[in-house]
């Protein structure tokens, strides 16, 4: 349980940043200098907010309007950077040790985290999936009421990513302790945060499920980040159960339900996984000409003008070589009315 | 080829005035050091220039200021020596006094340098890990600071024995009083005392080699 409502003004940024979260892990997920790190930053104390509020576990840790400000010291916060910044002049035991209650939680941790063997290690010596398993036993020694990980997939390798997901799950339900992690991936987006905050330029936009968030995204920018590719401006026609809009040339396009009204100036976003291969009443049957195929290993991307626009469209690799797809062709393609999101203009 | 006394004298003077600097420099440089480094305050760029003045000013002008000062009809040192009949002119006090301003810039300098390389993030580690300011500085930037620290320490060391200047304006060449290494060798030259001269830059040079060997080995890189 985290609420978190600051302002700050730096030199040259300004970061206002408002979210609260009941999920076991939540994201932050934005570019980089967008102020996720300084988001961090506010609620593990390293800094000082102009203004606002700070809650964890209904515990406030900062409000400056009853004037309180705990230091990092009081906060219980385990906060991991980026290159987990372990003591240089530690070994890996005295690293877990340093903050740590006993020497029993110590031995604990290195055992959960499978780093007994490296106890007597330098933190040189090891590599980058053993440092981050070292600092996150490091900030679990101090039984922290909340969990900050700052990118901290960003230097490991797909393979090695996959694992420490799992791990970083199993931990946050073995410790009940929420998680916070800052992240511009989309698959540890996903796979992961059970919320989600979007922050742009130091200000957060929007928050909620990460399902949610996918399919009804505030803005083209947002939509962007999450990963829509291909836009078409239209305009509501009606609403119901799905929304009915008029494309540029006319045509009627049914998409997904939204807050919307008949009139209302949108663009629809062709999700790449909107395809579909059969034809009821869920799918809009529309024509299109392909320009371009790229073969890939799991999928392939189909590149077809639609509307005066390029669309990308994805499409498992098994279902090709596939003759309506050849490029130069017209054909007609089945779009998913669930996948064909609208977003305001 | 003797150790005269003079001799004697001046190695004594020598090592008890610049160990004395160095110590001296060690227990209030650091703090300062400490302030410069991770501080923000008001005249932080002013202390820091007049940290800095000794390492610019010719130390004859070092010396001349000192004596403005600290001089029996300076501004300060008239009420010492009126309140405690205190002075440094002319006595080994002197020579500890140029010693100390001369050299105490190299240990602040680099002293902050090193402190200042310390990763930041280090520290807010253990801030979040739960220990204070003091806990933090022990057990982290000091130890991660502390191969640099030494390397100025030591170079310090060297400025306050190698005090010539500064010494001479404030506790004058009076032998086996004030004659440290510096001073004698200086008298043995204009007395035309070569091998007198000769023996004491031996001497010098031999320090100075080992002073470089401690500072390249302790600069040269992490063992961790």
């Amino acid at each position: 349980m985290i609420e978190v409502k600051v302002e700050k003004r730096l030199k040259d940024f300004k970061l206002k940043v408002s979210f609260s979260s009941r999920a076991p892990i939540t994201a932050f997920f934005a570019p980089s200098g967008s102020g996720k790190s300084l988001t961090l930053q506010t609620i593990a104390g390293l800094i000082k907010p102009d203004k606002g509020r700070v809650e964890v576990n209904g515990k406030p840790f900062f409000d400056s309007e009853r004037g309180i400000d705990l230091p990092p010291q009081k906060r219980k916060v385990g906060y991991l950077f980026q290159d987990y910044a372990l003591f240089p002049h530690m070994t890996v035991f005295e690293n877990v040790a340093y903050g740590a209650r006993s020497r029993d939680k110590v031995y604990e941790l290195l055992k959960t985290l499978k780093i007994e063997k490296l106890k007597d290690k330098y933190p040189s010596q090891i590599s980058g999936g053993q440092k981050q398993r070292v600092a996150l036993a490091r900030a679990l020694a101090t039984e922290p009421e909340i969990l900050l990980l700052d990118e901290p997939f960003s230097a490991l390798d797909r393979s090695l990513k996959e694992e420490l997901y799992g791990e970083i799950r199993e931990v946050q339900e073995k410790f009940k302790v929420p998680v916070v992690l800052v992240t511009h991936d989309h698959e540890e987006l996903f796979e992961l945060a059970g919320w989600i905050v979007i922050l742009e330029e130091g200000r957060s936009v929007q928050e909620g499920r990460p399902q949610e968030l996918f399919f009804n995204p505030s803005s083209l920018k947002t939509a962007k980040l999450l990963g829509h590719r291909s836009f078409i401006e239209a305009t509501v026609v009606e609403v119901g159960k799905s929304s009915l809009v008029k494309l540029p040339s006319g045509k009627l396009l049914r998409c997904r339900k939204g807050e919307f009204r008949p009139g209302d100036r949108v663009f629809v976003s062709i999700l790449p996984n909107s395809l579909s291969l059969s034809l009821t009443d869920e799918v809009n049957r529309v024509k299109m000409v392909v320009r371009r195929v790229k073969k890939g290993m799991e999928i392939d991307k189909i590149f077809a003008l639609f509307e005066g626009k390029e669309v990308e469209l994805h499409l498992p690799s098994s279902l090709s070589p596939n003759f309506l797809f050849q490029e130069g062709r017209e054909s007609t393609f089945y779009l998913s009315v669930e996948h064909l999101p609208l977003i305001r203009r | 080829m003797s150790l005269s006394p003079e001799v004697l004298f001046s190695i004594k003077l020598s090592l008890k005035v610049s160990l004395l600097a160095t110590l001296l420099i060690f227990l209030t440089g650091l703090p300062l050091a400490y302030l410069l480094a991770y501080r923000e305050f008001k005249l932080k760029n002013f202390l820091d220039a007049l940290i800095t003045l000794p390492l610019v000013f010719p130390p004859v002008v070092t010396g001349y200021i000192l004596l403005l000062i600290f001089g029996k009809k300076g501004l300060l040192g008239e009420l010492l020596f009126k309140l405690f009949g205190f002075t440094v002119v002319f006595n080994w006090k002197g020579a500890l006094l140029a010693s100390f301003v001369a050299a105490f810039p190299i240990f602040v300098k680099g002293a902050r340098a090193s402190l200042e390389a310390v990763d930041r993030r280090l520290i807010e580690v253990s801030y979040t890990l739960g220990k204070g300011r003091i806990e933090t500085f022990f057990r982290i930037t000091f130890p991660l600071a502390k191969q640099g620290i030494t390397a100025s320490l030591i170079l310090s060391f060297a400025r306050a024995l190698g005090e010539f200047g500064a010494t001479l304006m404030v506790a004058g060449n009076i032998p086996m009083r004030t004659n440290t290494i510096p001073l004698e060798i200086y008298s043995a030259i204009s007395e035309g005392d070569f091998g007198k001269a000769n023996l004491l830059t031996a001497l010098t040079a031999l320090f100075s080699v080992a002073v470089i060997y401690a500072v390249n080995r302790l600069s040269g890189g992490r063992k961790v």
